[in-house]
């Protein structure tokens, strides 16, 4: 018995590809399995090359997987694209007409004639892959009546036809498997554990997240990846009174929120890349005029329109320094999807409590990707909230009054005594437009030290995640996504012999100081992945630390293999008996 | 404001008061030897904004000058970019979203500045610019209506298929009433989109263009005749194309000539074009369909299943029937001309 299963379905779009991987993983998310998944999309509007991998596992994970245990074919374009992504002694289950004959010869191959199955016997070609799901119940023990569950409860409001007709193809599937498939190879689906777990994605979870923080109002414009938060919103969000607005622009969008956070209350936007650049104006804006608001940021390849379906993390930079003048910000970026959750709502905590913007970094994988969760996800959710006050002593309020904590009580507009004017313009406590020497100053101070604040504060605690010896002398340090395939080379590493651990912060301004500053202080080598051709990390880290790094970047569109960062932990072990400076590059 | 004026003839226009001759109608003219938008384009099966961007670039060609286009992002310029040669011998830049007119202003403006130097002979291009619905009811409004507002010559094209279809159908300023898109979401309490759709032809004549027109692939007698007239027309020239969308119409791939035939005679998509003479500020209008009969909205929501939630709300049908009759009520002093009645209460009687 494998714990462990990585199995990737190929094909055209259109041939429901995905779907057969969504109904895997939502029979074995019901059975408390483990899941990751990754899938590609087409650059096309339809049509095109897809696939989706999912890894299914005993134990929690992070990663997709990097070389496959069972790989699905559908067509021969998908296996030669596939095919040497699997492992020597995998299996393969294709399409009957494909032509193996290159395939190497440690495989376990079965051949099954979806296709005619579908189109003969069914007479339907779009019934195909439920074909393929009863293959697959056979080989992978998956309980047919629980894909039967599934099936019926998907096409039960397309009527009995519909419905008949998928449960007929199941069954033949079936019955094709069982008389001409003799399993030969020991993958099976793993043992699940006792608790049902959910399935969603990172997007669905930054929404859910945002939902069970109190978001009140939404403003976005539609932008691949990030668009699902709001059509998930768009049609959730009223249910718990909230609203949901689709502006013309991005600009439009965070000046929305502006409005809506200053006015209201708990107020967000989701964008991508060139979304956010066009909102960098306003994020100075809203550090200027101290509103809180939560910006999310699914990154994808670029500059520019760039790769829309690809992921990248280049937006870093943009993220951390993105608007001119001094403009203070939080930026936060989730590891899985679970997280998503959990960071979001961590986004409004200290948007609220330190009314400035905070901006969540993830990208196009982590936003697509099917994730297990659990349900305890919920419980002790990160609270913070404005410092709101009731005044009445006769005074002008003051909007921007100088504090013991850096943050100034608010009043939302309507506030018997609490009139007050936000401003971009620099000002005094009082919101008249300053700029002497003192009241700039002041004030910039004033700002900054609410990032200090921070740093101490219990929220922002335990936002590290750590693996790894922690006594070794390698070190790696990484962000968002790349955290699952860093958590996965340092347990191959370990089984190579060599010793490293990883740090991964959760949060990169203001930066986890005290534990970056112990970890890089314990290390000799500092290896940063992450993907981008810059090495934006490891820039703000070299900076930062003045410490060298050893950059792997990436810039293929796809996300980092355990592999490639294993091999740069051999490279950088290699080396730790030298001295000299020479060891790291210009780039990294 | 603007003077009004009606063309009372109804029909396909090569003619204008702006222009010396007419232009070419191409009924007229046999075989069209113009090249459009080759193969090599990754547009879905019964998309209308490839028939609809192939037809404009014939018919810009057919003035015989070198085509400059300007587009922005959006499906067609997804679908286009993959294999640029589809564009033939077409000069082509993508900018960002928002920038399709501003684009096209810098086109024009650097053509202008090499001819002035004589690098090249005026008048020797047409600067067009394309883009979407989104792109130019939304995101590229402001730039559109600051490109109008200059006065710039050239010729801008909005594919209109009535959503955000590039990021998953999303609904945008020209998604009409009652649509369910990812955005607009028909349910039990908000049914679909709340909102009228907005007109962007009523927007550029707001803002002072030389020369607006509606039109469709479907009669491409039509669209080219305007195409070409937006090209000898001096001044800031709008098209707008409707663009059929079995994606996000959740329509079948083969059904776009009844689509938009049923378009026609409910009068969901009105043929109409508006010419203006600068200095007196008088703009013409003329009708350039008119249905024999006019079908009800409810026989145009059938075809289309982004429109299935409403179609069992008789108050939602009603709604969408008023607006089409608001607007065509515009046209009565030329049916009225031409002996047709304005209403279809009043025709059936």
């Amino acid at each position: 018995m494998h714990p462990d299963l990585v199995l990737r379905i190929a094909g055209e779009s259109g041939e429901g590809v995905i779907t057969i991987g969504e109904t895997l993983c939502k029979i074995a998310a019901r059975e408390g399995i483990h899941i990751v998944t990754f899938r590609t999309f087409p650059a096309e509007i339809k049509g095109g090359a897809c696939m989706i991998q999912v890894r299914l596992s005993e134990r929690r994970i992070r990663y997709h997987g990097e070389r496959l245990d069972f790989l699905i074919c559908l067509n021969q374009e998908a296996l030669d694209e596939n095919l040497p992504d699997l492992k020597e002694d995998g299996v393969l289950l294709c399409e009957a007409e494909c032509d193996l004959s290159g395939e190497p010869p440690g495989l376990t191959v079965y051949r099954v004639p979806f296709e005619r199955i579908a189109t003969r016997e069914i007479g339907s070609r779009i019934s195909k892959n439920i074909v393929v799901l009863g293959t697959l119940s056979h080989l992978l023990g998956l309980p047919k009546n629980k894909i039967e569950a599934f099936i019926s409860q998907r096409f039960a409001r397309k009527g009995k036809a519909v419905l008949d007709h998928n449960l007929d193809a199941l069954q033949r599937g079936i019955n094709f498997a069982e008389q001409h498939l003799d399993k030969k190879d020991s993958y099976k689906l793993p043992k699940g554990g006792e608790q049902k777990k959910l399935l969603m994605t990172g997007n669905e979870a930054i929404a859910l997240g945002a939902a069970a923080s109190g978001l009140k109002y939404f403003f976005g414009y539609p932008i691949t990846p990030a668009s699902e938060i709001m059509e998930w919103l768009a049609v959730h969000l009223p249910k718990v009174g909230g609203a949901v607005l689709q502006t013309e622009d991005e600009i439009a969008a965070i000046c929305s929120v502006a409005g809506a956070s200053w006015a209201g209350g708990r107020s967000m936007t989701s964008t991508s890349g060139p979304g956010l650049s066009l909102m960098s104006e306003t994020i100075g804006l809203l550090s200027m005029a101290e509103i809180p608001a939560v910006i999310v940021d699914s990154q994808r390849g670029g500059p520019s329109t760039g790769m829309p379906t690809k992921t990248e993390q280049s937006d870093l930079l943009l993220a951390l320094y993105g608007s001119h003048g001094d403009a203070t910000r939080v930026v936060l970026a989730p590891i899985s999807v679970s997280d998503c959750f959990r960071v979001t709502a961590l986004a409004f905590a200290l948007a609220e409590k330190y009314q400035l913007p905070v901006i969540v970094l993830v990208d196009q994988a982590l936003s697509a990707r099917l994730e297990t969760v659990d349900p305890q996800l919920v419980e002790r959710l990160p609270q913070g909230s404005r410092l709101c006050v009731e005044p009445g002593d006769g005074n002008q309020f003051a909007r921007y009054r100088l504090t013991e904590s850096e943050v100034s009580p608010a009043a939302l507009p309507g506030t018997l005594g609490g009139e007050h004017m936000v401003t971009g313009m620099e000002h005094d406590e009082l919101g008249n437009f300053a700029c002497d020497e003192e009241t700039h100053t002041a004030m910039t101070v004033k700002r900054f030290r609410k990032l200090a604040a921070i740093e101490n504060d219990p929220l922002a605690q335990d936002l590290c995640v750590r693996w790894g010896d922690k006594e070794a002398e390698i070190g790696i340090v990484t962000w968002g996504s790349s955290a699952g395939p860093v958590e996965e080379a340092v347990a191959v590493a370990k089984n190579l012999g060599i010793s490293a651990q990883a740090i991964v912060p959760k949060i990169l301004n203001p930066l986890p100081h005290e534990e970056l500053k112990a970890f890089l202080g314990k290390v000799k080598r500092v290896i940063v992945p992450e993907l981008n051709f810059l090495g934006q990390l490891a820039t703000l880290l070299r900076s930062t630390y003045r410490i060298p790094t050893i950059g792997l970047t990436k810039v293929k569109g796809v996300p980092l293999e355990p592999s490639e960062i294993v091999e740069k932990i051999v490279e950088a072990s290699a080396t730790l008996n030298v001295r000299s400076r020479k060891l790291y590059g210009r780039a990294g | 404001m603007y003077k009004v004026l009606f063309n009372r003839h109804i029909g396909p226009n090569p003619d204008s008061f702006l222009l010396p001759e007419p232009v070419l109608d191409v009924g007229d003219y046999g075989a069209i030897s113009t090249k459009g938008l080759t193969s090599g384009h990754q547009g879905c099966t019964g998309c209308g904004m490839v028939t609809g961007t192939n037809q404009l670039l014939r018919a810009l060609k057919l003035t015989g000058k070198h085509v400059v286009a300007s587009i922005g992002t959006g499906c067609n310029e997804v679908i286009t970019t993959q294999n640029t040669s589809c564009w033939g011998d077409v000069s082509v830049d993508h900018n960002n979203f928002p920038n399709t007119a501003a684009t096209l202003s810098g086109n024009i403006a650097a053509l202008k500045a090499l001819a002035q130097a004589g690098a090249v002979s005026p008048k020797s291009t047409v600067n067009v610019g394309i883009a979407g619905d989104g792109g130019s009811y939304d995101i590229g409004l402001q730039a559109l209506l600051a490109w109008i507002a200059r006065g710039e010559d050239g010729v801008y094209v909005c594919l209109n298929n009535q959503a955000y279809m590039n990021t998953g159908i999303q609904g945008s300023g020209a998604t009409p009433y009652g649509t369910n898109t990812s955005t607009t979401p028909f349910g039990k309490v908000i049914r679909g989109n709340q909102r009228t759709q907005q007109y962007i032809l009523d927007l550029a004549l707001a803002a002072g263009a030389s020369y607006v027109a509606a039109a469709c692939p479907l009669l491409h007698r039509d669209l080219m005749i305007k195409a070409q007239k937006a090209a000898a027309i001096e001044g800031p020239c709008v098209l707008e194309f409707y663009s059929v969308c079995p994606e996000g119409w959740k329509s079948d791939t083969d059904v776009f000539h009844e689509i938009t035939e049923l378009a026609l005679e409910t009068r969901s998509w009105i043929l109409y074009e508006a010419e203006r003479e600068r200095s007196s500020n008088t703009v013409l209008f003329t009708l350039n369909y008119a249905p024999k009969k006019y079908l009800a909205i409810s026989e145009y929501l059938k075809l289309q299943e982004r429109f299935s939630g409403m179609r069992d709300f008789p108050e939602m049908v009603e709604r969408a029937q008023e607006i089409i009759e608001a607007r065509w009520f515009f046209w009565k002093p030329v049916l009225e001309a031409n002996g047709i009645e304005w209403k279809e209460e009043a025709r059936a009687s």
